[in-house]
């Protein structure tokens, strides 16, 4: 999700593209907004799975501990 | 009898209403009529074809940086999508859909990126292919051959063969995704039309991203097209443009009335199939745009 800042600049930019005003710096720029947005919902969905997996595997010891009580 | 004109150019989306059910065919391509407004999908889809080509026209034919280049198509997409409003429960905003564009950069880099397109006996790069072509049927009102055109995002190579290549935007990439472009007649008639102009093509890419709320993915399928389904596909061609023309004769064409009506999402002239006179609400909730398919553009008549 873009921030609020991104989202504004990204609406100034769209209206430059529309009118043929922007320029090539400005097009970097928002393919780095929209980049930057991407890979920080995609560093945020990873983690959010490792830290789920992690409190799903019990280490090798602590299932032969298990075993040793049956 | 008053008759619609016939088409005199026909293209794979005149033919995929036609093979859907005649009564479709003839609303949207015979009589222009429309849903009033742009669809999402169809905007925001061309917005990113034409990123695409952007930024590939500056990559392979301008000699651009692949960062630039991109820069540039986003640009391109931004200028294209304009001030058009995004249904609120829609995921193809124009930042979502200009994140798609970023996103297919990341996953096919330009410059490593095994799709090339080709460069053309002209001396152009196989960016935005278009062809236009007679068949063998005369137009019922002037004579003329009718023409079968259509227009492919890029002739590549791609690891030692030669295919036409077609980028999707998708909600969803499921596991059917790559299965149901195999018998696709779009692909057959690019393949029939580029041969015509001298291009022996193998077959296509067909290449998808999915655009969510939360998250892009991509899958990219190849799908083959031997001589003989090329053949098998003009044939049918013939057959389906014979029976066209005799519906449009006879000035009766035949209804499907049955899974077309609900297949994705529904037919868009469902409520007009269900009522007995339906011309008020063709005037009050349809428009009538005509669709060219050479300049791929509509027209409100």
């Amino acid at each position: 999700m873009l921030t609020a800042e991104s989202q504004a600049r990204i609406t100034q930019l769209r209206a430059k593209s529309s009118d043929g005003s922007i320029t090539l710096e400005e097009m970097r720029e928002a393919v780095r907004l929209i980049r930057g947005d991407r890979v920080s919902a995609q560093t945020a969905s990873d983690s959010s799975k490792r830290s789920r997996a992690k409190a799903e595997i019990k280490s090798a010891d602590e299932m032969l501990d298990e075993l040793t009580g049956i | 009898m008053t008759r619609p004109p016939f088409p005199s150019v026909l293209d794979s989306s005149i033919m995929a209403a036609a093979h859907s059910c005649g009564r479709k065919v003839e609303l949207e391509h015979f009589l222009h009529w429309k849903p009033q407004g742009i669809s999402v999908h169809l905007h925001a889809g061309a917005s990113y074809a034409s990123g695409l080509e952007a930024a590939r026209r500056a990559f392979y034919e301008q000699g651009a940086s692949a960062e630039d280049s991109i820069a540039k198509g986003i640009g391109v997409l931004m200028a294209h999508y304009g001030d058009y409003q995004c249904p609120p429960d829609s995921a193809k905003s124009l930042e979502r859909t200009a994140g798609a564009l970023e996103f297919y950069f990341s996953r096919y880099p330009l410059g490593e990126d095994q799709a090339v397109p080709i460069t053309l006996p002209s001396g152009k790069r196989g960016i935005e292919f278009s062809f236009a072509e007679p068949i063998d049927i005369a137009h019922p009102e002037t004579g003329d051959p009718i023409i079968y055109c259509g227009r492919m995002d890029m002739l590549c190579d791609y690891q030692s063969m030669k295919l036409g290549e077609d980028d999707k935007t998708a909600s969803q990439l499921g596991a059917s995704w790559p299965r149901q472009w195999d018998l696709r007649s779009q692909f057959t008639g690019y393949v029939w039309g580029a041969g015509r102009n001298g291009i022996k093509l193998d077959g296509f890419l067909v290449r998808g991203v999915s655009i969510l709320k939360t998250k892009y993915d991509t899958l990219e399928a190849i799908t083959y097209r031997p001589e003989w389904q090329i053949e098998r596909w003009y044939g049918q061609l013939l057959r389906d443009v014979r029976r066209m023309i005799a519906q449009w004769t006879e000035g009766y064409f035949d209804y499907n009335l049955d899974h077309a009506c609900a297949e994705y999402g529904g037919c868009a002239f469902r409520n007009v199939c269900l009522m007995k006179d339906p011309t008020l609400l063709l005037e009050q909730q349809f428009e009538r745009r005509k669709w060219n398919p050479l300049t791929r553009e509509e027209l409100l008549l």
